[in-house]
């Protein structure tokens, strides 16, 4: 690796941990550092404890961990599909695994265990993906696939809308618009347990692919001839980005655009190359998410904002400025 | 792996026989130039010796091995292919992409060991980059970028190299370049098929001319040999006076051949 990469890398993860500790220490109910501390080595009072432990870390590790779940699988898929716009939000991924986490709260099925929420979320994100990869492999032409994401992802709004149409109470109601707008709120670390394993996998899958990623810069005929397996790296990047924003979904609901923003920002300081851009690009995106979601609990409004509205009117105007940018011909 | 021997290669695609029965060699340190009409069935011909288009019948052997039976990167290692050039998806440095030709190596362009290292260095001075080494592919000309391209396919090592059109849209001072580059390739001991369009160029610089038309290989042999009037309106359909000036071939089209004017 090279050593620019490493400082970068190193620079990021710390701005993600500063960012996870300004978190512990923000809020209404206000701790000094010294009890923040305190807490977190569990030598402080119940109250602060239940604070920084039940409450302001668990929020954080989630904001940081759906982060660089969306921000790996937008860099990955962008490799993939050699396109900047690519991302699990815009592609209806996010919407599509959403969508499936809505089913099995309106059908009670989280009853039937912790799993069944994480299960159909992710279930739905590979879905979304492998689909996408179809259209991909069959049309060749990436404004096809935009076009197919954004059917996708207007069909999945249909149907969430059906459903809340059609909810039984008004609590089923709010507990569907949370998916839909996505938030991390009263996030707890069993939550965080329940998605990791699927977080892992998905990173580990996204990150075998690399330098597959790398070489697809050349074009799918130019990389096959280099040596690239297509199908096997279609399959790591499909079923990789389908588990990990599966799994962001589950824990946050739909959050678009931070697998845009994330990667388009790390790019040029790596560069351009799809593979260096992975790690970055993810501990980014935490860290942009972690610090939205400061602002949304410190923003002085009524109700408090969600996470995902907030990342959509932050990430929309980017989309719509490196849209804008690319030259013709481009793709 | 003095050789690599196509037997009798046949591809269907859509229910069309694209490629009849095509068999032809290449041989270690000769340059062999594919040459038909669009349509013909020059670069399904590459893919389906490559495995990356299914064959319908036909034997293909690099030594003992068919590249269908090998890994994806076995085969770029003994067939190094240089696909038409399509735009690069990022603006990724010259030195990148060159270190792309080492992939089948397991090196990628941040992680290149001594032997990829040195690859790359004498691919790069070969092709006469290195002034362009640090820059992004987007700031090249045409004719830089297809330098790069034959840099990258020249650093794979592989003892044979297939290309497809890698003269396209270059003005005749960068066809002439990529084209040089390519026989001192083959001079360097590879065996290098090159598809073209330019038969003069093609009778200048190649060792031999393997026509094709229809999908059927037609003919197979020293320009002085193949390249006459009546290939030409067999292959591409055209009248042509032809001349020869010592190492030199001058070929004029004069009109569509008999019976194609009709057919048109």
């Amino acid at each position: 690796m090279v050593r620019n990469d490493r400082l970068l890398i190193g620079l990021l993860a710390a701005a993600g941990l500063a960012a996870a500790a300004a978190a512990c220490l923000l809020g209404s109910t206000r701790l000094g550092v010294g009890r923040v501390l305190a807490a977190l080595v569990g030598a402080a009072a119940p109250g602060d404890l239940i604070v920084v432990w039940e409450i302001r870390l668990p929020r954080a590790l989630a904001a940081l961990l759906t982060g660089a779940a969306l921000g790996m699988s937008g860099a990955a898929l962008q490799g993939l599909l050699r396109n900047p716009l690519a991302e699990p939000g815009v592609l209806g991924v996010s919407a599509t695994a959403s969508l499936a986490a809505t089913f099995v709260i309106y059908y009670g099925l989280v009853q039937v265990g912790a799993f069944a929420l994480p299960v159909a979320a992710i279930a739905g994100a590979l879905a979304a993906t492998a689909l996408l990869t179809a259209a991909a492999v069959r049309v060749g032409s990436v404004l096809t696939l935009i076009l197919v994401g954004i059917g996708l992802s207007s069909f999945a709004g249909a149907m969430m809308a059906l459903l809340m149409n059609l909810a039984p109470n008004p609590f089923s109601l709010a507990d569907m618009l949370n998916w839909t707008l996505g938030s991390v709120a009263n996030r707890s670390f069993d939550d965080l347990l329940l998605a990791a394993p699927f977080l892992a996998a998905g990173f580990a899958l996204l990150l075998a692919a690399r330098r597959d990623l790398s070489a697809l810069t050349l074009g799918e005929e130019a990389a096959a001839g280099a040596g690239v397996d297509l199908r096997r790296a279609r399959r790591l990047v499909v079923v990789g980005a389908g588990l990990a924003t599966g799994a962001a979904v589950a824990t946050a609901g739909a959050i678009g655009f931070v697998g845009i923003v994330a990667p388009h920002l790390v790019r040029r300081l790596v560069d351009h190359d799809p593979a260096r851009t992975l790690v970055p690009a993810a501990l980014l995106a935490g860290v942009i998410l972690v610090l939205a979601d400061i602002g949304v609990r410190l923003a002085p409004t009524a109700a408090e904002l969600r996470l995902g509205v907030v990342a959509a009117l932050i990430g929309a105007p980017v989309f719509i400025w490196i849209a804008a940018g690319r030259r013709l011909g481009n793709g | 792996m003095a050789e690599l021997a196509v037997d009798r290669l046949c591809v269907s695609l859509g229910g069309r026989q694209v490629v009849r029965d095509a068999s032809w060699r290449l041989r270690a340190g000769e340059l062999v130039a594919l040459l038909g009409a669009n349509g013909a069935g020059k670069t399904t011909v590459l893919r389906a010796v490559l495995g990356l288009t299914p064959r319908a019948a036909g034997e293909v052997r690099v030594g003992k091995d068919d590249p269908v039976r090998m890994s994806p990167c076995a085969r770029a290692r003994s067939i190094a292919y240089l696909p038409q050039v399509r735009p690069l998806a990022w603006p990724v440095r010259v030195r990148d992409v060159v270190a792309l030709g080492r992939f089948a190596y397991g090196a990628t362009p941040d992680r290149l060991g001594a032997a990829d290292e040195e690859a790359l260095a004498r691919a790069v001075r070969a092709c006469d980059l290195e002034r362009f080494v640090e820059r992004p592919c987007t700031t090249l000309s045409g004719g830089e970028l297809a330098r790069v391209h034959v840099a990258r396919a020249l650093a794979a090592d592989a003892p044979f190299l297939l290309a497809d059109e890698p003269t396209a849209a270059l003005d005749p001072l960068h066809q002439h370049q990529v084209m040089q580059l390519l026989r001192a390739g083959a001079d360097a001991g590879r065996g290098v098929l090159v598809v073209m369009h330019d038969a003069a160029l093609a009778a200048r610089i190649a060792d031999r001319l393997l026509w094709m038309a229809d999908g059927r290989i037609v003919a197979d042999g020293s320009p002085e040999a193949t390249l006459t009037p009546a290939r030409l309106a067999e292959v591409y359909g055209v009248d042509a006076v032809v001349r020869r000036i010592e190492r030199d071939w001058l070929i004029s089209v004069t009109g569509a051949a008999a019976g194609i004017a009709d057919r048109q």
